[in-house]
């Protein structure tokens, strides 16, 4: 019966999917995107504490359910594996059936999209059910799947709140216009300015190390690869590119300011996941053995 | 005076030592205490060996592929050491040895590798951490892949509690050489994850194991099904490892360090 209803599920996904075309990712931008995971959230936990016996709920945090939906995940991930990913714009100029599934640019297409959601709900659910009654290895599930939970759910919700720009910043010329990947101008708040950029070469010419001294606002920073500047809260300025051809006479680089508010979330959900990875290792398969019975 | 032209000397020394402590190990039922003083010799010799070199350039030893492989080969005979301590896997060494001796040897046969270059992307603090715990996990999952093709033919239920061993332990390092690369490309890139190639090819691997984990806690599914997911999974990794370089739909992959773009 499981599989009926995901198939209806899956199915109805691709009827959107081309009826509508890709998830509208901006249309969930925050507050929006918190609202609905709270409802979500708040319904998942109902549907757990008041409703427990029900088919629906049954189904929600059964094991089975885990393994058919990171089996889905997979199949979702062979697609963006094999398919170009393009972005929206060239995505849009593809035609045929896989183009109208949204294969070229599949992380925003309503059936990915089902499937992490399914993905998510049933992790949700076990969490809450390890949390309540689990025994054995407790920790360790609980970081791993919580920890999991979170970064994908930040990843996916956060996503329609993170803008990556482009800046090209020309040596004595402030600049405050900003490009995301679809070419689209933005005006930042505060001006930027390139003091000085210098590159410095490997004996057989490639470059070793690229710097730029710029102004951000009222900061001075110094720009590395690797070393990006944190602006502010959720906001950070990397040094991308330069004019390679000129080297150290490069009269601009190219800045870029990723806006991602949900980071710390992101980070926290990695950072448990990096203690239950350890957990695992530790402990190993032995203790869990016992849970067939569960 | 420790560089590159007395490497041989040590990197000898130090592989005659580690295939001395796998040797015991194999043949102890118990944790061999010789294994563990050849195999911490053969450690000492080459952190000798990566101390000099570090004195003589001046700099820490972790720019080139060359200079980056001695640290896979010294880590390798770390962890294969911690492991064979704590669990006693009594194949560990033969394995770690193994893998240690291909970078050793790798490094010998292609000195040209020690003057090239190591482009700024990868000259961070997360570069080396990541690739080792990465090889690690590769060289605990290659062993579990040996096990199913094995089992595949001949099944017995003890391979299959070896494979579990093996996976935990390969998907822990998998998860944390994951995770690390994560906050990596955050910093180098602006994202942690931005299903570049490599990474969709990383997560495919990391769900295929995954998914052994839980059929062999939950399901019902008999063990050529098992054996047959550790083998996809572990050509997943071959594709997530290798395999995307040659790969149609990612020549736009910035993982591609092996050429200038």
């Amino acid at each position: 019966m499981r599989y009926v209803y995901v198939t209806g599920y899956l199915s109805l996904a691709a009827i959107i999917q081309l009826l509508m075309g890709n998830f509208p990712l901006s249309f969930v931008a925050f507050p929006l995107n918190i609202v609905f995971a709270v409802i979500w959230l708040f319904l998942l936990w109902k549907l757990y504490k008041e409703s427990r016996k029900s088919a629906f709920t049954r189904f929600l945090y059964s094991p089975q359910t885990s393994i058919l939906s990171i089996f889905l995940l997979i199949a979702g991930s062979l697609i963006i594996g094999l398919f170009p990913q393009l972005s929206d714009v060239e995505a849009a100029m593809r035609t045929g059936v896989w183009a109208l599934l949204g294969c070229y640019n599949f992380m925003t297409s309503w059936i990915f999209i089902a499937i992490l959601f399914l993905l998510l709900s049933n992790l949700a659910m076990i969490t809450f059910h390890a949390y309540y009654h689990r025994k054995t290895a407790r920790w360790r599930f609980l970081l791993n799947h919580a920890g999991l939970w979170l970064a994908l759910f930040a990843g996916f919700f956060g996503s329609s709140d993170t803008r990556t720009l482009r800046i090209p910043l020309y040596k004595g010329e402030p600049a405050r216009e900003a490009f995301d990947m679809n070419g689209v101008s933005y005006h930042l708040d505060y001006e930027m300015e390139l003091r000085s950029f210098s590159v410095e070469y490997y004996p057989n010419g490639s470059p070793s190390r690229f710097a730029a001294e710029v102004r951000l606002g009222d900061d001075e920073a110094l720009l590395e690869v690797n070393h990006p500047y944190s602006y502010r809260l959720g906001e950070d300025v990397y040094l991308t590119s330069y004019d390679m051809a000129s080297g150290n006479e490069s009269k601009y680089c190219v800045l870029q300011v990723v806006i991602q508010p949900w980071k710390y979330i992101m980070v926290a959900g990695i950072l448990m996941m990096l203690a239950g990875a350890v957990l695992l290792f530790i402990n190993g398969p032995k203790k869990c053995v016992n849970l067939k019975k569960v | 005076m420790i560089n590159w032209d007395n490497f041989y000397v040590f990197a000898t020394l130090s592989v005659g030592l580690w295939l001395a402590g796998a040797v015991f190990a194999l043949r102890s039922s118990t944790r061999s205490r010789m294994a563990v003083g050849f195999t911490i010799a053969g450690i000492m010799v080459l952190g000798i060996f990566i101390a000099g070199l570090w004195e003589y350039l001046q700099r820490p030893p972790l720019r080139t592929m060359g200079e980056t492989r001695l640290w896979y080969s010294f880590f390798m005979g770390i962890a294969g050491l911690l492991t064979y301590i704590r669990w006693k896997y009594r194949w560990i060494l033969s394995f770690s040895t193994l893998l240690s001796t291909v970078f050793v040897v790798i490094n010998l046969l292609k000195p040209e590798i020690h003057d090239q270059s190591l482009m700024p992307a990868l000259q961070s603090v997360w570069f080396i951490p990541h690739v080792t715990v990465y090889m690690f996990s590769y060289s605990v999952l290659g062993c579990a892949f040996i096990i199913a093709v094995t089992g595949l033919f001949c099944h017995k239920e003890e391979y299959l509690q070896t494979a579990d061993n093996l996976v935990y332990a390969g998907v822990a390092f998998l998860s944390i050489g994951m995770l690390l690369g994560s906050l990596w490309a955050k910093e180098a890139w602006g994202n942690y994850w931005s299903w570049d190639p490599k990474e969709t090819w990383a997560v495919i691997t990391w769900m295929g194991y995954l998914i052994y984990i839980h059929l062999r806690l939950f399901g019902r599914v008999g063990s050529k099904s098992l054996y047959v997911l550790l083998i996809f999974s572990f050509l997943a990794l071959q594709m997530c490892w290798y395999g995307v370089n040659y790969l149609p739909a990612a020549q736009q992959s910035i993982h591609l360090y092996n050429r200038n773009n």
